[in-house]
């Protein structure tokens, strides 16, 4: 019940600053669109191209909505309300996990059949990378919002938060990019989310003190 | 029901600084606490150990004779209005009651609370077009949303009118008379009234 509670009032938040459902796919669409203006219309490989710009603006658009995952309900001091209601630190902080995974991720999910068609990619390939994506994004949203708990407070977070993050994403964009490699990707969401939920109760515990 | 909290010797530490040290107090049902001192004696800091943010502190907080330390689910009989109005700032009001409620598990009836704080008309408005005293106000509503035993209101005054103070001092009465406690920090001329007085001067260490 409380699990449930804290997951709609993220997306509920979510979905009131009316930005932020749509944010994700857009930024997808808009990184797509710049495709062909830099490699022109006339080349064959779009299928490869498109694989790999998937990941490059999901691992963009995490990084860019990450402070919405702890820094925001830090700063005007709604983690502070959250804590205090006494339910358990791991809870807390599965719940700002799978809500911004469902805010950020499904969306991007939902365009990738979309954005498939514009660039002839065929059924198969599309299929490929939605079950890739599905695979991989949660990971990726689960290592952003640990190294952003454990910035929490500190200054330039911004900046650390980038430098550390990105050399982090490289094992899910490598096989990502791979099409038959679903199976490693949910292994690596796996353990992203262990040690994840570990950094991020610990330097919530931390920031508490 | 009468409830009952007890500070003994209290000795609070944050990054190898000691903060204050042997502070001792009791507050029981019905009554009002009044923390003051210059700034950055430990007014927050206390506040906050008490509420459970600071769970590494010398001495022992009692509250109905069990040691907060120990169990901590009795702080979630503890409410904390800090200094941070947990309003976010592109929302209506309505809408930051809603994400509320949902923190707090309940789904209370809120247009009761809406008229004891008087703030009906503001239901619809952007949190960043209110005024200071209107955001601070609306953060108040977090004391109401469901019972708790004990209030820790940090600088609650801070930016309130003189009607405004007179609103909460009222308030702070009503959840006295069924058994409350309210603590809470300040530094302005003007005081609700109150019961108790702890002098953050004489136990902050410099």
């Amino acid at each position: 019940m409380q699990f449930y509670n804290l997951i709609s009032r993220d997306l509920k938040l979510a979905f009131y600053s009316n930005t932020n459902f749509l944010f994700a796919a857009s930024f997808l669409i808009l990184i797509l669109i710049l495709i062909p203006f830099v490699f022109g219309t006339n080349i064959s490989e779009f299928s490869i191209l498109f694989t790999g710009f998937i990941w490059i603006s999901i691992a963009l658009s995490i990084l860019l909505t990450l402070d919405r995952v702890f820094t925001s309900d830090y700063e005007d001091g709604n983690l502070d309300t959250i804590i205090l209601t006494q339910q358990p630190l791991e809870l807390i902080v599965c719940c700002k996990f799978i809500s911004h995974w469902i805010a950020n991720c499904i969306p991007i999910i939902m365009v990738i059949p979309i954005a498939g068609l514009l660039f002839e990619v065929n059924m198969q390939d599309i299929l490929n990378i939605i079950i890739n994506v599905f695979a991989g994004s949660p990971g990726m949203v689960f290592i952003g919002a640990a190294i952003s708990a454990l910035t929490l407070g500190s200054k330039r977070a911004d900046i650390y938060k980038t430098i550390i993050i990105i050399p982090l994403y490289i094992p899910f964009i490598i096989f990502g990019a791979n099409q038959e490699s679903g199976l490693v990707l949910l292994g690596l969401s796996l353990i992203a989310f262990i040690f994840s939920l570990f950094t991020s109760t610990y330097s919530l515990r931390l920031y508490a003190e | 029901m009468s409830n009952k909290l007890i500070i003994q010797n209290l000795e609070c530490v944050r990054e190898d600084k000691i903060i204050f040290k042997r502070l001792s107090c009791d507050v029981e049902s019905n009554q009002t606490m009044l923390i003051r001192g210059k700034n950055g004696s430990g007014k927050t800091s206390l506040l906050r150990t008490i509420a459970g943010y600071i769970s590494k502190y010398n001495g022992s907080i009692l509250f109905n004779d069990n040691d907060l330390q120990v169990n901590t689910e009795l702080l979630s009989d503890f409410r904390f209005v800090g200094q941070k109005n947990s309003l976010k700032e592109n929302l209506t009001v309505q809408q930051n009651i809603e994400l509320w409620q949902l923190i707090y598990h309940t789904k209370n009836n809120v247009s009761e609370i809406l008229d004891l704080l008087d703030i009906k008309m503001l239901l619809n408005k952007d949190i960043d077009s209110l005024s200071d005293g209107q955001k601070k106000l609306i953060s108040l509503f977090r004391l109401l949303i469901s019972k708790a035993k004990v209030w820790l209101l940090d600088e609650p005054l801070v930016f309130l009118d003189t009607n405004k103070i007179k609103l909460l001092e009222n308030i702070i009465l009503q959840h006295n008379q069924s058994g409350g406690i309210t603590l809470y920090s300040s530094n302005n001329d003007i005081d609700l009234k109150y019961d108790l007085l702890i002098n953050m001067d004489d136990y902050a260490v410099l």
